[in-house]
């Protein structure tokens, strides 16, 4: 999109001010449209007992100088990993799951610590932590399977956990959902138009809604 | 006279150890392939179907079948081919026909080397700046094309020049003395006796085009296109980045599709690579000189 | 009868143009090479001259690009990552891939030293992508459970998987450096009642030891920038490995992952290519080093090779 190639980009995270000078640089000004949400949910192997984990504990687990590095640390004995160590599961350094988790766990100022495996998909994350049940990861929740168990998340030590669902992430109760954009190059005309307002419309919406994502706001779908 | 018969006794067992030690390293080297091809032919062979083969893939490509990745690799191969084997023969024609051992040579040949040795990754990068960016064709076959082209420029090159050189020097002296030019010479004697030594070149650069992923992940290969590419221009599915995609970013692939599509991909290339090989093998039982 | 000499009819230009037209090609190998370094040097030019550190870049592990506040482009641990992979394959392959070409070269005759030879070639012509699928879904499974691992996708998956990839190009070169040595050293050997190892040890290896070298240093090549096998069995982690068991990520690898989102003209972007630039530089020296070797080999056998061939013909 930036560089004048597609009409739109599908995008997990809001372009950073200087992708949009580079996007106006090659004359193409890029217009903003949040089409659903994306609850990210934090995936653990499932004969992990863990059943809750808190946004402090992830950070201290994936942030830079954080110290928890075993799983007894959280309180846990988790069967089939004898060496007690948390493989830390995570994506590329330029997805937007990247970005987001870090902006939503780790804050504006921390950044990852390096050491965890970084995945080149979604489908790799929730693949590794399938077959490994020392693993850690995080994923969008439309990437879930039922080999896979999601732990709630509570924000601080005595906050409710909430578990992730389509539900929790329109309600905003959910703490790590973030919204999905479209980008277009310039004010969307004919058919570009029409797709994204299909996108936008009830129907396109359901569809949202359906594979695992949030829709916009309320919509009826039978 | 008896020292002599041990000695030999104990070298003739030590002969065959070492004789079985090396046949075992060469097996363990060739086992693989023979271990990969079955374990391919057994989880992916249920997958296998005209199906599979000729329609689309639908439902976020968790079903349907690779038609638009098999249709854009022989996009691909074909237009790599197109812009690779003039330039290949041309350069081999050259090393092998004119060019004096000096410097330029040398220098030739040693690029050539490092054309064949650049990482792949490298090569994706040159393809990106140079056909992408400096020459505005867009992530576009055409780009990636000749990307690969360049990548596998070496294959045609190194075969086509064997063959050349295995025309005997009394044909091209014979020629020469009725009075022809150089080029006449190559043209009505040199390239007909090598023609088919050129294919066998031809055919193997077919098989590294088609199972290279890296050079064209950025120049031209897409992960999904609902529809056949229509000319050089458009971007395309491929066969190498279809099993990449789907055996790391696609949820809920069921998992015989990732290998049905590997056993595909690696079939047409082992039956490239074969083909070129039982040519070869034809040819020089055929040799008349 | 002497008017050939300054004949300048059709012939004459045909043969003049593709004259031409064939050292074009010939020179195109040339240009394609310095167009390659010339274009990735264009695209990472920025980087190069603005925001390269050179103690950063060689010294530090931390590779974080998108940071925020604190963006760092160090790149020790993907070259430990990629010189760990490289490494291990080496270990595991070189000495089968040694032994295979003495076999190939040194034992085996007529029907089975072709097959053999037409076998290694296949092992060759696997593509990357189907091997990191392989890593991915089969030796995976079968590290976890043969070692007790948590994570099967580590510098020894790589290893392997990198080791089998290099070996044919390795058996190829190391047997035609066994082919050069002339007939003449084993004749002579032989006669003096050596046994065929002790031939081979003796006097072939030995005298082929330039091009053994080579064979190696192209195989150190060819693991050094592989790229799909290593992104997808590696595990990519960025991480000094301590154990064939930790993931690591290798400069390819990086580049392969992170270049298709990242935007053209960044200084993430230009950093990429800086890798690319490294890349290109190390396996030039590698491919020149080899030819160097390979060069001089031959060299050896064209002073005294013919000698003993030629007394041993009165």
């Amino acid at each position: 999109m930036i560089n004048g190639t597609v009409d739109i980009a599908n995008s997990s995270r809001k372009m950073k001010d200087s992708e949009i000078e580079l996007a106006r640089g090659n004359g193409n000004d890029p217009i903003e449209f949040v089409v659903g949400f994306d609850a990210l949910a934090v995936y653990v192997h499932p004969d992990n007992p863990l059943d809750q984990v808190s946004l402090e504990q992830l950070a201290e687990l994936y942030g830079e100088g954080g110290d928890v590095d075993a799983w007894s640390q959280l309180g846990v004995e988790v069967p089939g990993c004898s060496s007690d160590e948390i493989v830390r599961v995570s994506r590329q350094n330029n997805s937007g799951t990247y970005v987001y988790f870090r902006e939503a766990v780790l804050g504006e100022r921390r950044d990852f610590r390096l050491g965890s495996r970084d995945m080149h998909g979604s489908k790799d994350v929730v693949d590794l932590v399938e077959n490994t049940p020392c693993a850690i990861g995080y994923s969008g929740l439309a990437y879930a399977t039922d080999h896979v168990k999601m732990p709630c998340v509570r924000k601080g030590e005595d906050g409710d956990c909430v578990s992730p669902s389509v539900e929790t992430a329109i309600d905003g109760s959910y703490p790590i959902a973030r919204p999905l954009f479209m980008y277009t190059a310039g004010e969307p005309q004919g058919a570009i138009r029409e797709y994204l307002d299909w996108v936008l419309s009830d129907e396109g919406q359901c569809i949202v809604y359906e594979k695992g994502y949030a829709p916009r706001g309320d919509v009826n779908c039978s | 006279m008896f020292e002599a018969t041990e000695r030999n006794r104990r070298n003739r067992k030590v002969e065959g150890l070492f004789r079985l030690l090396f046949l075992w390293m060469t097996c363990m080297l060739i086992l693989p392939v023979a271990l990969i091809l079955g374990v391919l032919i057994v989880r992916g062979g249920p997958a296998i179907s005209w199906e599979f083969l000729f329609t689309r893939p639908i439902n976020n490509m968790t079903a349907g079948g690779i038609l638009p990745a098999l249709v854009g690799t022989v996009w691909l191969v074909v237009v790599a081919l197109i812009a690779s084997v003039p330039v290949g023969v041309a350069a081999a024609l050259y090393l092998s026909e004119y060019a004096p051992d000096n410097r330029l040579t040398r220098a030739i040949n040693l690029a050539i080397i490092n054309l064949a040795g650049v990482p792949s990754i490298v090569h994706a990068l040159f393809g990106l700046g140079a056909f992408v960016i400096f020459f505005r064709f867009g992530t576009s076959i055409l780009a990636a094309s000749l990307t690969l082209a360049i990548m596998t420029l070496p294959v045609v090159i190194v075969a086509t020049r064997e063959s050349l050189q295995t025309v005997p020097l009394a044909f091209r002296e014979a020629c020469w003395n009725m009075g022809a030019t150089r080029w006449q010479t190559i043209r009505k004697v040199v390239l007909p006796n090598s023609v088919s030594g050129i294919l066998t070149g031809v055919i193997l650069e077919v098989s590294r085009t088609a199972g290279e992923t890296a050079p064209i992940m950025f120049t031209g290969a897409a992960v999904f296109m609902p529809f056949l590419p229509q000319g050089v221009l458009d971007q395309t599915m491929a066969m190498s980045l279809h099993l990449f995609v789907i055996s790391t970013q696609v949820p809920d692939v069921p998992e015989h599709m990732p290998f049905g599509v590997a056993l595909v991909l690696i079939s047409l290339v082992l039956a490239m690579n074969g083909l070129s090989i039982a040519f070869r093998v034809y040819l020089r039982g055929r040799k008349k000189w | 009868m002497t008017h050939a000499a300054d004949r300048r009819d059709l012939a004459w230009w045909i043969d003049r143009t593709m004259q031409v037209l064939v050292l074009a090609g010939g020179l195109s190998a040339i240009v394609f090479i310095a167009g390659i370094f010339l274009f990735i040097t264009r695209e990472g030019a920025g980087f190069v001259f603005d925001r390269f550190d050179f103690r950063e870049f060689f010294f530090s592990p931390r590779w974080t690009p998108t940071s925020n506040h604190n963006p760092t482009y160090g790149a020790l641990a993907l070259i430990a990552g990629t010189a760990s992979v490289t490494g291990l394959a080496m270990v595991v392959s070189v000495p089968f891939s040694l032994g295979a070409a003495i076999y190939i070269g040194e034992f085996a005759t007529g029907r089975v030293r072709e097959t053999l030879k037409v076998l290694v070639e296949l092992l060759a012509a696997i593509p990357s992508v189907v091997w990191g699928f392989i890593g991915l879904s089969i030796m995976n499974p079968l590290i976890i459970q043969v070692f007790d691992v948590p994570v099967g996708l580590n510098v020894l998956n790589s290893g392997i998987i990198l080791g089998l990839m290099a070996a044919p190009i390795m058996t190829t070169i190391a047997e035609d450096a066994l082919k050069a040595v002339p007939d003449g050293y084993r004749e002579a050997a032989e006669a003096m009642g050596a046994t065929r190892w002790q031939v081979t040890f003796k006097v072939v290896l030995p005298a082929a030891r330039n091009g053994l070298v080579a064979a190696t240093l192209l195989g150190v090549g060819r693991g050094f920038g592989e790229t799909m096998a290593v992104l997808m069995a590696s595990g990519h982690s960025v991480n000094l490995p301590t154990s064939p068991f930790d993931s690591v990520r290798a400069l390819t690898a990086t580049i392969a992952a992170e270049l298709g989102e990242t935007a053209a003209g960044s200084d993430h972007y230009q950093a990429l290519f800086t890798l690319g630039i490294f890349l290109f530089i190390v396996t030039f020296a590698i491919n020149l080093a080899a030819d160097v070797f390979v060069r001089g080999g031959r060299r050896k056998y064209r002073r005294r090779g013919r000698r003993p061939a030629a007394s041993a013909n009165p």
